[in-house]
């Protein structure tokens, strides 16, 4: 019986000889991770910047070399990196970004209706997005992409103790968010 | 999908256990909506790659092919072929002196070519044909045939011409011969020296400081030529970088000394293995052309430029430049104490150029 690693390299393999349905397999697998970690970085075109990271991705996969994680941590550093050139394109401040993707959750979703309808992605992301970059994108990477401590500090040019630290602080921030707690207070 | 993936911490807080769990849940259809156009530019990208796989397949073969041929001309210059081989090998490429087999042995000496200047010693010989069956009638005109040592050198170089004169197959020596020159956008051609053949018909003639193209042809007094043999002049080109005006930005000065005025410059950036146009100056009359390059916030940017070729030149390529990145440059000035002007004036300049016909 094989490992998730030896099916993630058999996709791969398939993936890189053309086959389509692989191919969609894997782009239904990551892209909402993806545009998830997009939005989190405060990217309005979320869409487009998934577009242009799956197509470098496409483009060098033959260079590829690497299992499931390496992958993971290939795709979102690509994605990363797509972000970085569109928020300098436009000249953006992060802060700007930021504001723009948390206040649709306040003004739309009011506690009431995230405790009786539960938390959606969306919501989630935008109280993601919330946190400080460095907390919100080590929670992105950790929770969302699932890339080990190790990968999250490669991509993010930071010792894994600093993302540890950063991740401890950005789920206890999300924790004590009122939001958060009263989801608890319905499940209880 | 789990809401957990292999590796990932189990919410400490019960409270988060909703938020890992909308995190990692599966993607609506807002999510998936692109699923068409992702198909659509996977089949796109794999067709492209496999045009670039066939160009690459045959480029290859076309490569291997003009190896293998001109191995074999070259082992056929020298008669390290088979005699059979050699003889059909002299029978296609005579014109460019391959000599026969039977005479191979006994004529290697005198084949050496009376060498007036000191460059002569790496010219080729120019065999006449010795075999007058394979050629019928081929003795019944004078036959003058010229080669040169290089067809492409650097600009300001050196080159040398070797040329044979022979009637009947027999080497023609003593006779005086004018090399011609034509330059490559100027009219007309003019004698640019002459030499005696040598007791083997031979003679060898040097040309200096070619700074553009030019062609040349031998003439006997009967009115004999050779057919013209073009050299192509290599232009070095230099790229260097500075400082730019405004914050966030280099600048790149290509220089071309030995290029026109007016000539194109192309400034190309890598993208993996591919080189792109990016813009286009041309020379201004101190034969530099400047470009302003943003820096890039993350991930080294490589630049080099190309300057086609022209009537007078052949086509040339700069060294490569790497312009670091705005973050990792920072993070370097930062770790050495130095502000970020520091950090990029330490950066060493550009290596002197490649050439490329």
């Amino acid at each position: 019986m094989g490992t998730e690693a030896d099916d993630f390299d058999d996709e791969l393999v398939r993936v890189r000889s053309g086959d389509e349905t692989a191919f969609l397999r894997l782009w239904e697998n990551l892209q909402p991770r993806l545009l998830r970690y997009l939005r989190v970085l405060g990217c309005d075109e979320a869409d487009d910047v998934a577009s242009e990271t799956w197509l470098q991705v496409v483009r060098d996969l033959h260079r590829f070399e690497g299992g499931a994680n390496d992958f993971r941590c290939w795709l979102f550093t690509i994605g990363r990196h797509r972000v970085i050139d569109a928020s300098r394109a436009r000249i953006r401040s992060r802060d700007r970004l930021m504001t723009a993707a948390v206040t649709p959750m306040v003004s739309e979703n009011p506690v009431e209706e995230e405790v009786l309808g539960g938390l959606s992605a969306k919501q989630a992301v935008a109280l993601v997005a919330g946190l400080s970059r460095d907390q919100a994108e080590a929670v992105a990477l950790r929770i969302i992409v699932g890339l080990d401590t190790a990968a999250v500090a490669r991509i993010l040019g930071k010792s894994p103790g600093a993302v540890r630290i950063a991740l401890h602080r950005g789920l206890r921030t999300l924790a004590a968010d009122p939001r958060i707690r009263a989801l608890e207070a319905v499940d209880q | 999908m789990s809401p957990y993936l292999p590796d990932m911490p189990r919410p400490e807080d019960p409270a988060l256990d909703h938020l890992f769990r909308a995190l990692t849940a599966d993607g609506s259809a807002d999510e998936l909506a692109d699923r068409d156009a992702a198909l659509t530019m996977f089949r796109d990208s794999r067709r492209r790659f496999r045009r670039r796989r066939r160009f690459a397949s045959s480029m290859s073969t076309a490569a291997a092919v003009v190896v293998i041929t001109g191995g074999m001309a070259a082992a056929a210059y020298a008669t390290a072929l088979p005699a059979p081989v050699q003889h059909v090998a002299h029978r296609l490429l005579d014109r460019i002196g391959v000599p026969d087999a039977h005479r191979s042995s006994a004529s290697s000496s005198a084949h050496s070519i009376a060498a007036p200047t000191p460059a002569a010693a790496s010219a080729p010989a120019i065999a006449s044909c010795p075999c007058q069956a394979s050629r019928p009638g081929a003795d019944a005109a004078p036959n003058l045939v010229l080669a040169a040592s290089h067809v492409q050198i650097p600009a300001n170089g050196d080159d040398v011409l070797s040329g044979r004169l022979a009637h009947g197959g027999q080497p023609e020596p003593g006779v005086r011969v004018q090399l011609f020159e034509h330059v490559d956008g100027r009219p007309g051609w003019r004698v640019a020296g002459s030499a005696r053949t040598d007791r083997d018909g031979d003679v060898t003639l040097a040309v200096r400081h070619l700074s553009s193209n030019a062609s040349f042809r031998l003439a006997a007094p009967d009115g004999t030529r050779s057919t013209a043999v073009l050299i192509t002049v290599i232009p070095p080109v230099y790229l260097h970088l500075a400082l730019g005006g405004r914050p966030g930005t280099d600048i790149l000065t290509a220089r071309a000394p030995f290029a026109d005025s007016g000539d194109a410059v192309v400034l190309q950036a890598r993208a993996g293995t591919v080189w792109y146009r990016i813009g286009e100056q041309v020379l201004n009359r101190d034969h530099t052309a400047s470009f302003t390059v943003l820096i890039p916030l993350s991930g080294d940017s490589d630049y080099r430029v190309v300057v086609p070729r022209t009537t007078a030149h052949g086509s040339a390529v700069s060294g490569q430049v790497r312009i670091a990145a705005h973050l990792s440059r920072s993070g370097r000035a930062d770790r050495a104490g130095l502000g970020r002007r520091g950090a990029r004036q330490a950066r060493p300049a550009a290596s002197p150029a490649a050439m490329r016909g």
